[in-house]
């Protein structure tokens, strides 16, 4: 479905020339905003009320606050979604243990973990414009840690 | 190498600064206004079922929701892309599943297949509106045998054809239906379901 422009201001579409290094900053934009207001507030945050409404403190997930469920809630399969190919919960999938896809059909594969936050700032570069340039990227600089895993959760993201 | 890094980060930057207090400014059109819930059900929700049996994933909800952070009534009729993922797994043993959507033959009697589609695993549904409602009707006609499950998605960045800028999210959940957790049991004995499967999985048996 291409859904009009005013639908998809101001970012675009996965097509568009800059998508790229759009999906990386924003996808981080995403991350790092709800990784330092739930470091800073923790069970105090507020529900998501931006881009992502309806997540609350514990809920769908115990023990994890508002901002870090609406980062594991993020379907990338939903094309309709204008914004669909932003991969909001991707560096959270990075770092977490949880495996959307496990026994409910979750659309992201996620079998990575334990990537810290400086490894993954690190892999980007002046270079890096392009989902899979960061990838090859991180797992560059990584050893390939969990290369087969990234992949696949990459791919679950449409990259 | 360090212009780009710094790039992002400035863009990150830029967005929560701008994110935080323009969701009022139609120019910025990525916010989220509003929250609603939609409930789906099962007819009939059998735990096991033959070959020759269909059964009916249904969705019907006023197009006047309650907007979940303000608790008041919202028209939100003319939805263009209301709509969700539907995933079907088959479990093939107590750690693994795969993709099954052409085990089912799938009959959409209201909304609409999204094409085009090249995954077997999942397909992207539309929602139709109708005498002010919102309404979807599947129905899944097996063709072999297994354990299976089915997941349901959120929608969410729903735009209206009058209004493509003020977005709304969808939370769709199974309710008044009974979603067969027992065959965790069996099928997965030391699976323990998380809060998100609790609500959006249903799973059941054809032999």
């Amino acid at each position: 479905m291409q859904a009009s422009s005013s639908a998809n201001s101001p970012y675009g579409t996965k097509t568009d020339g800059n998508s790229g290094i759009i999906a990386l900053g924003k996808g981080w934009a995403y991350y790092m905003g709800s990784h330092l207001t739930d470091q800073r507030y923790g069970s105090l945050c507020g529900e998501v009320g931006e881009n992502r409404s309806t997540y609350r403190n514990n809920s769908p997930l115990l023990n994890l606050s508002s901002q870090l469920n609406a980062l594991e809630g993020f379907n990338p399969s939903l094309t309709i979604d204008p914004f669909y190919w932003i991969p909001q919960g991707l560096f959270y999938d990075l770092k977490d243990t949880r495996n959307e896809t496990i026994l409910t059909g979750g659309s992201v594969d996620d079998a990575v973990s334990n990537y810290s936050n400086s490894q993954m700032f690190n892999a980007f570069g002046s270079s890096i414009t392009t989902l899979q340039g960061y990838r090859n990227n991180l797992l560059l600089l990584n050893s390939n840690n969990q290369a087969t895993q990234i992949n696949t959760l990459l791919s679950s993201y449409g990259y | 190498m360090v212009t780009n890094k710094y790039f992002i980060l400035l863009l990150s930057l830029s967005f929560i600064i701008f994110s935080s207090s323009c969701g009022k400014d139609k120019v910025f059109c990525a916010n989220t206004k509003y929250g609603f819930n939609l409930n789906a059900e099962i007819d009939k929700d059998l735990d096991s079922i033959t070959t020759s049996d269909t059964i009916y994933l249904k969705i019907k909800a006023s197009t006047t929701l309650i907007d979940s952070q303000t608790g008041k009534e919202i028209n939100y009729s003319n939805a263009k892309n209301l709509g969700m993922v539907l995933t079907l797994l088959k479990v093939t043993d107590v750690n693994s599943t795969v993709g099954a959507i052409k085990d089912f033959e799938l009959l959409s009697l209201k909304g609409s297949l999204v094409t085009p589609v090249l995954n077997d695993s999942y397909r992207e549904f539309l929602f139709a509106e109708e005498e002010q409602h919102y309404v979807f009707t599947l129905g899944l006609k097996p063709k072999v045998k297994g354990n299976y499950a089915i997941n349901l998605s959120d929608a969410s960045n729903v735009f209206r054809s009058n209004d493509k800028c003020t977005k709304a999210f969808f939370e769709i959940t199974f309710a008044n239906t009974d979603q067969h957790f027992n065959f965790l049991k069996t099928w997965s004995p030391n699976a323990i379901l998380d809060e998100v499967g609790k609500v959006r999985v249903y799973y059941f048996k054809v032999y």
